[in-house]
C-alpha cells in the first residue's frame, strides 16, 4: 500500500532503452494514439522502474582500472573522468579496453524535491 | 465510424449504457460504449446529465455521474458563481449519498469530484475542509461564509458519525494526493498550495481526534483511515517542505507510534513509519527518535524480534525488521559514535537480524536488506575513518567489532544446505540464495577497505579449520569469501604468506581425490578461487605444477569443467612466461583430453586458448610454429570428419555411438538414435572453427606487452607461410560447404579478426591478399558480418607493416562493396548491410579519400545518394552511420590537389541536398533520439563551408519543409544561432529546441 514519496532521476532516459522508449511514446503521440499526459507518465514510470530494476535486479558486476584525469564534485554529482581504462567483466576471460571513460554518479536517494 | 453508437438521448438509454459499461463485455463493446458515453459527458447537456444520473439510484450510476461533474470541471472553465453552484450540488449529493445507503465507490467519487473543484477553483472556497466538516455535521450544504475560525470544530468532530468521519478522511487524502501532483514550482500554482496548507490544521484536528481519542474508545475503522489519510499528507509534506504544514504533522507522529501496539493497526502504521524513515528521515524530530528507541526497549519490541530471529517471515514480522533497518538508516551517525550506548545497543540488535533461522532468501527474508544496511554502515565508517588516523583500529570494540559479528554472521548464512534441501527449492529461491552470496562478497569488499589483511586472515584460518575438520560447506563458504576478496588484493606480496597457508596446505591433494571426499560444490569453489588468485601463482610458481594437475584432472568431470578450464586459462595466461618450457606436457594434456567423451566444448576452447597463450610467449618462432601445427593436427582430425560426414548422402545416418558424434555433440544434446550425417558434420565445422576461434585469440600478443620493432616485421617464414595456407585451407573448405549456416559465417570472421589487432606476424596474421580473397568470395549468410570484418580489416591496415597494402586492399574491396549494396532494391532492405557498407566507406573516406574519389562517377553518385537515402530514413543505425559518413565528407581532406578539387566539386553538388536532409530531419521527421548523431554533420558544415548558412536557410524555406509550426522568424533565427555557434557543442541543445519547436507541444513531455 505505501509507495513512499522517493524521487526518481531522468538520467537513464538518455540511455538508449530510454532514449528507444521515447521515441516509441513520440511516434504514438504522432499517431494520435496516446496523449503527452500519458507519455509523460510511461516516463516517470520508466524513471522508478530502471532505478529499482537496477538496484534490485542487475547481478553483474565488473571492475575497472584507469588513469583518473580529472574529477569533480557540483550540485551533490561527482564526475570522473578516465583515460585508459580496462574493464573486467564478471564472467568476460577478455578485458575491455576505452581510451576515455566518463563517470557520472549521483546519490543513490535525490532529495528535495520532485526530480 | 459507423461501428460508433448513437449518442443516447433520454436518461434511461443513458443509465442501461452505464449499467452495460460496468458488465462483463467484449472489450470492442465496452469501448464503443465508453466512446459514446464520452461524447455525451463532453456536450453541453453534460452538465445537466451528471445532475440527472446523481440524483438516481445505483451506485454506478451515480459513479458515473460524479466522474461526469469531473470531466466538465477539467475541460471547461466556469465564472465564480456558476462554480459555486456546483459545488453546493456536490456538497448536497456527498450528504445525500452518505445517508441514502450509496457505495464507497460513489462517496469516494464525489469525494474526488470536490478535489477537482478545488483544485480549479480555490479560491472560491479557501477553507474547504472546515467547511465541508460543518456541512457533514448539519447533513446540508452550508454557506461557505460559515466556515469561519469561529466554528466550534472540536465539537463538529466529536459529533461525526463513523461514516462521515470517513467521507471527511477520503477527501482530505485525495486533496493531498491531487494536489501534490499538481506543480509546486510554477507561479500559478503558488495559492493553491498556500491554501492547501492553510487547511492542514483543520485536517490534523480530525486525524488526531482518531488516534487520540477524547473518549478513550478507539474506533479501528476511524484510525486505520486516518493513518491513510496521513500518509498522503507526509508524500504531500515533503514535496512541498513548508514548516508550519511539518510541524502540524510532526504533532501526529507519537499518536501513530502508539497505534503500533494495536494489532488491527500494526501493519497500516509500521508501513507509514518505515517509509517516512527510509525517505524522509529530517522529518523526525529528537524527541520522535527517543520514542522509537524506547518502542525498540519494550517488551512488545523485543517479542517481534525474537519471533523474527526464530524464523518467523510472515509478512508482520519482516516488516517489523523492515522497520528496525529504516530506523537504522536514519541513525547511522549515531550508532558509529562509540559513547551512545542507546545506539549500539540498537546496532547489536541490527546484527542479530543477520542470525535468523533458515537460508537466506530461500527462507530468511531479512538477510538481504539487513546486508544492505550494513553495507551502507560500513561505507560511512570508511569516509569516517578515512578523515581520521587508521592506525590501531580497535577491532575488539564496537562498532568494528559488530563488523566482524557480521562477518562471522554472514559467512555462515550463506554456506549451501545439503543438496536435498537446495533441491527442494524453486529456481527463484535459487537465485535469491546465490544473490545473497553476490551481496556478502560486496559486503566484504567494503570491509576490506578498513580491514585489510585481518579478513584475509580470517578466511584463510577457516579454510584451514574446514580442512581439518572435514566441513566441507564451511569449507566451500570460505573459499567463496577468500575469492570474493581477490580483486582487493590483486596487487602487491603482502597477502601472499596468508596465501600460501591456503596453497600449500593438502587442499590441492584433498580436491584430487574426487568427489567421494569433497563434494562437487565444494570443490568447483576452491577450482574458481585458484582462477582468483592467479597473481599470486606467477608469483609462486612453485605452486603452479600441483595447480595445473589439480585444473587438469579436474577439466574431464562435467561438473567440473567449466570452473577448472576458467582457471586453467587464468594461470596459463598470468604465468605464459613460466610455463613455456612445458609445452609439450600441456599438448600431451590436450590430447588426452581430446579421447573423453565427456569433454565439454567450453571448457575445450578454454584449455585451447590456455594452451595458445603459452605458445604466444614461447622464445623462439620455430617452437612457435611446431607447437601451433600440432594445435592444427588435432583440430585437423574435425575437419577431416566434417567433409567425410558431409559427403555422406543426404539422408545418410551416424550412429550416436560414433566417437565423432560425442565430438560434434556436448553431452546435454547428446543425441539418443542415429542422427544425420549432415548434421553430425555442419556440428563437427562449428566446433572446429571455435576451437580455431580460441587458438587465435590465445595467441594475441596481451596488451601491456610492446610490440617489438616495427622494421623488423617486413617478412614471414616458411613455416609461417605453410601455417597460413593451412588454416585458410580449413577455413575456405568448411566456408564452401557451410557457408549458409550463420554460425559457421562468424566464427570464420572472429578467426580473420584475430589477426587485424596484432604487430607482429603470427599464425593468424594473414597477409591482406589473403584476407581480401577470403572476404570477397561467395558466401550464402550473413553477408552483412562479412561486410562489417572487411571494415575492422580496412583499419587494421594503417599498421605500418601493412601500409603499402592499404591502396590496393581498399581499391579491391571498395568494388566489391558498392556491388553489395547496389544489389539492395531499396537501402533500407538490409539495414545492417547498408549500416556495415555505409561504415566501411566512411573508414575509406577517413584514412585514405583518394582512395574513394578515384572510383568511378556513376559508382561516387550511387554511394553519395545512397548515404543520402539512408539520412533520410527511418532506420536508426543506417541513419546514423549516415550522418557519421557525411560528418566525414563534409571534413575530408587531402594533400593531392586534385583529389581535394574532386572533394570541393562533391561538396558544392551535395552541400545543398545534405543541408535539406539535415534540416528535413532536424524539422521533425528525425526520432528525438537521432538528434545528437544528426547534429555532428550540421556543426561540422557550418565549421567548415562558406555557403552553410545559405543553404540552411534554402532548405528550410523550402516548401517541403516537413513543420509548419514554425514561422520564417523562427527558421532565420534557427540558423542565426547555428551560424553563432560555429559548430559547437551547444548547437546540439538548439537543434534539439528547434526539433521540439517543428513537432509542436505535444512533445515537450520529455525533458
Amino acid at each position: 500500500m505505501a509507495t513512499g514519496a522517493q524521487n526518481f532521476y531522468e538520467l537513464y532516459r538518455r540511455s538508449s532503452i530510454g532514449g528507444a522508449l521515447t521515441d516509441t511514446l513520440d511516434d504514438l503521440i504522432t499517431q494520435n494514439n496516446i496523449d503527452p499526459q500519458l507519455a509523460m507518465k510511461v516516463l516517470a514510470n520508466f524513471d522508478r522502474a530502471i532505478a529499482e530494476v537496477l538496484q534490485d535486479k542487475v547481478r553483474s558486476r565488473l571492475s575497472f582500472k584507469g588513469s583518473l584525469d580529472t574529477y569533480r564534485f557540483c550540485d551533490e554529482v561527482w564526475t570522473f573522468q578516465l583515460k585508459n581504462v580496462t574493464f573486467k567483466m564478471e564472467n568476460g576471460v577478455h578485458a575491455v579496453t576505452a581510451d576515455r571513460v566518463k563517470i557520472v554518479s549521483c546519490t543513490a536517494k535525490p532529495t528535495g524535491a520532485a526530480a | 465510424m459507423e461501428n460508433n453508437l448513437p449518442v443516447p438521448t433520454t436518461l434511461p438509454e443513458v443509465e442501461h449504457l452505464i449499467n452495460e459499461l460496468y458488465k462483463p463485455n467484449p472489450p470492442e463493446t465496452i469501448s464503443r460504449i465508453q466512446e459514446a458515453l464520452q461524447r455525451l459527458q463532453k456536450s453541453p447537456q453534460g452538465w445537466q446529465l451528471a445532475q440527472s444520473l446523481l440524483v438516481q439510484p445505483g451506485d454506478n450510476i451515480k459513479f458515473f455521474g460524479a466522474l461526469t461533474i469531473i470531466v466538465k470541471l477539467n475541460t471547461e472553465r466556469l465564472l465564480d458563481g456558476d462554480a459555486l453552484s456546483v459545488l453546493q450540488n456536490l456538497i448536497t449529493w456527498l450528504v445525500h449519498s452518505l445517508s441514502d445507503g450509496s457505495g464507497p465507490i460513489v462517496i469516494r467519487k464525489l469525494c474526488s469530484a470536490l478535489v477537482t473543484y478545488y483544485i480549479h477553483y480555490s479560491h472560491t472556497w479557501p477553507r474547504c475542509f472546515r467547511h465541508l466538516l460543518h456541512s457533514l455535521g448539519h447533513n446540508a450544504a452550508m454557506p461557505i461564509q460559515e466556515a469561519g475560525d469561529a466554528l466550534p470544530l472540536e465539537q463538529i468532530i466529536r459529533e461525526l458519525s463513523t461514516q462521515k468521519f470517513l467521507a471527511a478522511s477520503w477527501f482530505a487524502a485525495a486533496l493531498a494526493e491531487e494536489t501534490e501532483k499538481v506543480d509546486t514550482k510554477s507561479t500559478k500554482y503558488i495559492s493553491l498550495h498556500e491554501r492547501v496548507i492553510d487547511n492542514a490544521n483543520d485536517v490534523a484536528a480530525l486525524m488526531a481526534s482518531a488516534l487520540v481519542p477524547m473518549n478513550g474508545v478507539s474506533n479501528i475503522p476511524s484510525q486505520r483511515e486516518a493513518i491513510n489519510c496521513l500518509q498522503a499528507w507526509f508524500i504531500y509534506a515533503q514535496r512541498t517542505p513548508k514548516q508550519p504544514l511539518i510541524q502540524i504533522l510532526q504533532a501526529l507522529v507519537q499518536p501513530m507510534i502508539n497505534c503500533l501496539l494495536i494489532e488491527d493497526l500494526y501493519e497500516t502504521t509500521v508501513e507509514l513509519l518505515t517509509d517516512t524513515l527510509s525517505n524522509w528521515q529530517q522529518f523526525f524530530t529528537r524527541h520522535h527518535i527517543d520514542s522509537f528507541y524506547a518502542l525498540f526497549e519494550s517488551e512488545w519490541a523485543q517479542q517481534r524480534y525474537q519471533d523474527l530471529i526464530r524464523g518467523d517471515f510472515d509478512f508482520d514480522a519482516v516488516q517489523f525488521g523492515l522497520f528496525m533497518l529504516a530506523f537504522g538508516d536514519a541513525q547511522m551517525v549515531e550508532m558509529m559514535d562509540t559513547t551512545d550506548t542507546r545506539a549500539q545497543a540498537f546496532l547489536v540488535g541490527l546484527a542479530g537480524l543477520l542470525t535468523a533461522q533458515g537460508h537466506p532468501a530461500a527462507e530468511d527474508k531479512i538477510f538481504v536488506p539487513a546486508l544492505e544496511l550494513w553495507s551502507a554502515f560500513v561505507e560511512n565508517l570508511v569516509d569516517t575513518l578515512y578523515s581520521e588516523s587508521t592506525n590501531d583500529l580497535p577491532w575488539d570494540k564496537p562498532p568494528l567489532s559488530q563488523v566482524m559479528q557480521v562477518v562471522s554472521h554472514s559467512w555462515q548464512k550463506i554456506q549451501y544446505p545439503s543438496p536435498n534441501i537446495y533441491n527442494s527449492w524453486d529456481s527463484t529461491d535459487k537465485a535469491g540464495f546465490g544473490d545473497a552470496r553476490k551481496d556478502v562478497a560486496d559486503f566484504l569488499q567494503s570491509v576490506y577497505t578498513i580491514s585489510g589483511l585481518p579478513l584475509i586472515s580470517f578466511f584463510v584460518d577457516l579454510i584451514l579449520r574446514a580442512l581439518s575438520n572435514s566441513a566441507w560447506a564451511e569449507l566451500e563458504a570460505a573459499s567463496f569469501c577468500l575469492g570474493a576478496l581477490s580483486d582487493c588484493v590483486s596487487e602487491g606480496n603482502s597477502y601472499d604468506d596468508a596465501l600460501t597457508k591456503v596453497f600449500g596446505s593438502s587442499l590441492f591433494d584433498l580436491l584430487r581425490q574426487g568427489q567421494n571426499v569433497i563434494p562437487v560444490r565444494s570443490r568447483q569453489t576452491c577450482l574458481y578461487l585458484i582462477e582468483r588468485y592467479s597473481e599470486y601463482f606467477v608469483r609462486h610458481a612453485e605452486y603452479l605444477p600441483a595447480a595445473l594437475n589439480l585444473l587438469f584432472s579436474a577439466v574431464a568431470d562435467r561438473h567440473l569443467a567449466l570452473p577448472s578450464s576458467k582457471s586453467i586459462f587464468t594461470l596459463c595466461s598470468s604465468c605464459r612466461k613460466l610455463l613455456t618450457s612445458e609445452i609439450d606436457a600441456f599438448l600431451e594434456q590436450y590430447s588426452a583430453l581430446r579421447n573423453n567423451r565427456e569433454l565439454d566444448s567450453l571448457a575445450e576452447e578454454r584449455v585451447l586458448g590456455a594452451i595458445a597463450a603459452i605458445i604466444q610467449s614461447l622464445p623462439s618462432e620455430e617452437q612457435k610454429s611446431n607447437a601451433v601445427r600440432r594445435l592444427l593436427t588435432m583440430v585437423g582430425v574435425e575437419v577431416s570428419a566434417c567433409l567425410q560426414f558431409k559427403s555422406a548422402q543426404d539422408n545418410a545416418l551416424v550412429d550416436q555411438n560414433d566417437p565423432m558424434v560425442f565430438r560434434a555433440f556436448d553431452i546435454s544434446q547428446r543425441p539418443t538414435s542415429p542422427v544425420l550425417a549432415h548434421e553430425v558434420a555442419s556440428q563437427l565445422a562449428i566446433r572446429a572453427l571455435r576451437c580455431l576461434c580460441s587458438i587465435a585469440k590465445g595467441l594475441q600478443a596481451p596488451v601491456d606487452l610492446d610490440s617489438d620493432d616495427e622494421s623488423a616485421q617486413t617478412g614471414i617464414s616458411q613455416d609461417l607461410e605453410r601455417i597460413h595456407a593451412d588454416i585458410i585451407g580449413i577455413l575456405v573448405q568448411i566456408k564452401n560447404l557451410f557457408s549458409n549456416n550463420a554460425e559457421v559465417v562468424d566464427a570464420i570472421c572472429t578467426i580473420l579478426r584475430a589477426g587485424f589487432s596484432e604487430s607482429d606476424p603470427g599464425p593468424f596474421v594473414f597477409p591482406p591478399h589473403i584476407v581480401t580473397e577470403i572476404i570477397m568470395s561467395n558466401w550464402q549468410n550473413r553477408i552483412a558480418t562479412v561486410v562489417n570484418t572487411a571494415s575492422a580489416f580496412a583499419s587494421s591496415l594503417n599498421a605500418a607493416r601493412f601500409k603499402q597494402h592499404v591502396v590496393p586492399t581498399l581499391g579491391t574491396l571498395l568494388p566489391w562493396v558498392f556491388n553489395l549494396l547496389h544489389q539492395l532494391p531499396d537501402p533500407e532492405a538490409d539495414p545492417e548491410l547498408s549500416q556495415y557498407g555505409i561504415e566501411f566507406a566512411q573508414r575509406v573516406l577517413l584514412r585514405r579519400p583518394e582512395v574513394l574519389i578515384s572510383q568511378t562517377s556513376n559508382v561516387l553518385e550511387f554511394l553519395f545518394t545512397f548515404a543520402m537515402k539512408l539520412l533520410n530514413g527511418n532506420e536508426p543505425l543506417p541513419k546514423a552511420a549516415a550522418a557519421e559518413f557525411w560528418t566525414t565528407f563534409v571534413t575530408a581532406k587531402s594533400d593531392d590537389p586534385n583529389v581535394q578539387t574532386t572533394l570541393n566539386d562533391a561538396m558544392s553538388h551535395f552541400g545543398p541536398r545534405l543541408s535539406q536532409s539535415l534540416m528535413h530531419n532536424i524539422g521533425g521527421r528525425a526520432s528525438r533520439s537521432d538528434l545528437d548523431k544528426l547534429s555532428d554533420p550540421l556543426k561540422k558544415l557550418i565549421f567548415q563551408n562558406v555557403h552553410a548558412s545559405k543553404w540552411l536557410e534554402a532548405a528550410l524555406n523550402d516548401p517541403s519543409f516537413p513543420s509548419d509550426k514554425v514561422s520564417s522568424e523562427d527558421k532565420a533565427l534557427f540558423v542565426k544561432k547555428l551560424i553563432s555557434l560555429r559548430g559547437g557543442r551547444p548547437t546540439n541543445q538548439v537543434v534539439r529546441d528547434f526539433w521540439l519547436a517543428c513537432r509542436g507541444s505535444s512533445f515537450a513531455y520529455a525533458s
